[in-house]
């Protein structure tokens, strides 16, 4: 209180919430996503998301298609790390068909997976900085996707949405221009991520926005469904990969990184973790790469038994799961698929309430949805 | 004056789907828009350009015609990826808009699921010879 | 907060299946057991979902404490909500299913068991036309809110054809 300053008591004054509208149209890198906010000044009393602006109808398409005719529309789910959407897909075909996948076409899906786990990641950081103002992460995220997209175009055949990991197995064998370009990628990555953290991770004004905001606590997270990164950040060492491994994750040596305070910063550092541990897993992976076929021998019309079956994967944001009831026939009968996305926003008016709006944008971006995967 | 609007046309931000992902690459450091002079605005009032990348759905039909009605003339649309043209590979779909020009005029049509970098920079100059061609009609 | 940690755990089917078959006849619920491709399957009646969603949940031993994924399946001649858990303590699966009636399906919802079902059921109430009773806020959430029937029954059917844009009218 200074000198000569009276105190203005505003509970006599008539007030009202104010109603936001944050459009579907917005400049953030999330997706066609709306929420419609009750707002008490700066602070926000209740939230409530509204979704499907990018609902395609995925899953009644699935039904018309065959299998191997859908196998194309999964890489569009989650189309920042579309690898591990598919990966997910073809191990819930397989196992209802009970084929094995040979030992190399194991690893070449780890190498593929994990890759792409990082360059989803940097997507992350990028849009992170944008949540806090900073343009440089954004630049900064892309340029190095660069370097493992050129990669991922060697081995895999695309950029974005691959269509390359296939009911048993992979379509093709690891050329050797891959090799060259990853024994130079493996140089550089780790100067480069020194510098994201000396930079970023370090720097005082970001960690200021981000400690301390949008703490979450372990038995919430549980009741809600969230998995991935936002359960890590709260101290729960969970991962799909070391507790129902897949794919032959159980031969490499990795860390899972756990936060311990379930604020946003944690959750950030928790991908930033997980992009190194990808890295080595990769490296282990191709140094120890088996001989063998890259695909097992699958017959061309797919007919699975009659069956159904829950197969799931730990996709870049989350869990991701794929529910298929098969009737022996060449169509799926039911698809349904389980994002990570659907899960963490229906979490939002919970999370949100009692925050201020620009805290409100940063919890949004420690989520890292993607509107594809939310709506399908 | 067709030189001086095709040399800087101001886009705005619209990432729908995944193409905008490949989009936002294309325009950030490693194939670098702001050298054609093309900078993001985030507000339709001050852009002069938009790129549909994306399924447009149903739904988000009505948003699209918003935000095309907002934007000030002359403006151009550029509809990126297969999606946007026609559907793309959800045309079946019950609540699927099968093409952006359906709803909004296009001027420019980039083929692709999602279009390279390249891909979409070719559709770009050719929308600069679309705007050098314009000629103002005296009715 | 102190880290809490989970690894690998063998899992064998059979004592999946006598420790909640022992719990389910104090509670006097029916469930039939079965396995395929090493998952467990229970079916249960649909009226006594909900008791024994909770039991699971709040049972200290069984702790299925995650709800995994939450569906449904139209059968022509009936619908089937699905359920699927997990207890991360024991690291223990199980797929419920439950049986609804087609001309009037009706359930009772699990959010006050499971919060993170809510927006799962909103979705099956508005691609099945299921009623689920005890849902806080039942309005739609995909869709744009004017097809014809419910999307994901069979009866829906879409085929190729050439539409025209009509915008939905419930769309402000």
């Amino acid at each position: 209180m200074f000198y000569g300053e009276q105190e203005i008591l505003t509970e006599d004054l008539p007030k009202d919430y104010m109603e936001v509208n944050f459009g579907p149209h917005h400049p953030s890198t999330h997706g066609v996503f709306r929420f419609i906010a009750n707002v008490d000044g700066e602070k926000i009393i209740n939230v409530e998301p509204v979704i499907g602006y990018l609902h395609r109808g995925i899953e009644k398409i699935a039904e018309n298609r065959t299998y191997i005719q859908f196998k194309p529309l999964v890489d569009r789910l989650d189309y920042t790390g579309a690898l591990n959407n598919e990966l997910c897909y073809c191990l819930a075909v397989e196992k209802l068909m009970e084929t094995e996948v040979p030992e190399r076409a194991q690893a070449i899906r780890v190498v593929c997976a994990e890759l792409n786990r990082i360059a989803a990641h940097l997507i992350f950081f990028g849009a992170m900085g944008l949540e806090t103002g900073a343009f440089t992460p954004l630049l900064f995220g892309f340029l190095d996707r660069e370097n493992i997209l050129s990669m991922l175009e060697v081995l895999a055949g695309g950029r974005l949405t691959f269509n390359y990991i296939t009911f048993g197995g992979v379509r093709q064998d690891i050329p050797a221009r891959f090799h060259e370009k990853f024994e130079k990628f493996r140089k550089i990555f780790p100067v480069k991520l020194k510098r994201f953290a000396d930079l970023i991770s370090g720097n005082e004004i970001f960690i200021n926005r981000l400690k301390n905001v949008g703490i979450f606590k372990k038995e919430d997270l549980f009741n809600w469904g969230a998995s991935g990164p936002t359960l890590r950040g709260s101290g729960v060492r969970f991962d799909i990969r070391k507790v129902e491994p897949y794919s032959g994750y159980e031969k490499y040596e990795f860390d899972v990184p756990v936060g311990s305070n379930g604020d946003v910063y944690d959750r950030y550092l928790v991908r930033m973790e997980e992009i190194r541990q990808s890295l080595r897993i990769v490296e282990q992976a191709l140094d120890s790469m088996p001989s063998g076929e890259h695909l097992a021998k699958v017959p061309r019309v797919l007919k699975p038994p009659e069956g159904e079956l829950y197969m799931r994967n730990e996709a870049t944001k989350g869990e991701l799961g794929f529910y298929i009831v098969s009737r022996g026939e060449k169509n799926p009968y039911r698809l349904k698929i389980r994002t990570p996305s659907f899960s963490h926003i229906s979490m939002l008016n919970f999370v949100l309430s009692g925050n201020y709006i620009a805290d409100a944008i940063v919890i949004l971006g420690s989520f890292d949805t993607v509107m594809g995967s939310c709506d399908r | 004056m067709n030189a001086a609007r095709s040399r800087s046309l101001w886009y705005l931000t619209f990432g729908v789907a995944c193409c905008a992902i490949e989009f936002m690459a294309s325009a950030a450091s490693h194939y670098d828009f702001e050298r054609y002079g093309m900078f993001f605005r985030a507000s339709p009032r001050q852009a002069d350009m938009i790129i549909i990348s994306g399924t447009i759905t149903r739904k988000y039909g009505p948003v699209v015609k918003r935000i095309y009605e907002q934007m000030a003339e002359p403006k151009y649309v550029v509809a990126m990826g297969s999606c946007a043209i026609s559907g793309g590979p959800f045309y079946d779909s019950y609540s699927v808009v099968q093409g952006i020009d359906k709803i909004i005029p296009v001027d420019v049509y980039v083929q692709g699921c999602p279009p390279r970098p390249e891909a979409l920079y070719m559709g770009l100059l050719k929308l600069k010879d679309v705007i050098n061609r314009q000629t103002v009609v005296v009715k | 907060m102190e880290v809490t940690e989970y690894k690998y755990k063998e899992v064998d089917n059979k004592d999946i299946i006598s420790a909640i078959e022992k719990k389910a006849e104090e509670a006097r619920i029916k469930t039939s057991f079965w396995e395929f491709r090493n998952q467990v399957f229970c079916e249960i009646d649909a009226d006594s979902v909900k008791k024994f969603c909770r039991l699971l949940n709040s049972d200290a031993e069984l702790s299925f404490e995650y709800l995994k994924c939450l569906t449904a399946v139209d059968y022509i001649d009936y619908l089937e909500m699905v359920y699927c858990l997990y207890s991360f303590k024991n690291n223990w699966s199980i797929n419920i299913k439950a049986k609804l009636n087609a001309m009037n399906p009706r359930i009772d919802s699990v959010t006050d068991v499971y919060r993170g079902a809510d927006w799962h059921e909103r979705e099956m109430a508005e691609m099945f036309g299921i009623k689920i009773k005890g849902h806080p806020n039942l309005k739609p959430l995909l869709l744009a809110g004017d097809e014809a029937g419910f999307p994901l029954r069979k009866n829906f059917e879409i085929k190729w054809e050439e539409r025209q844009y009509i915008p939905p009218e419930k769309f402000e």
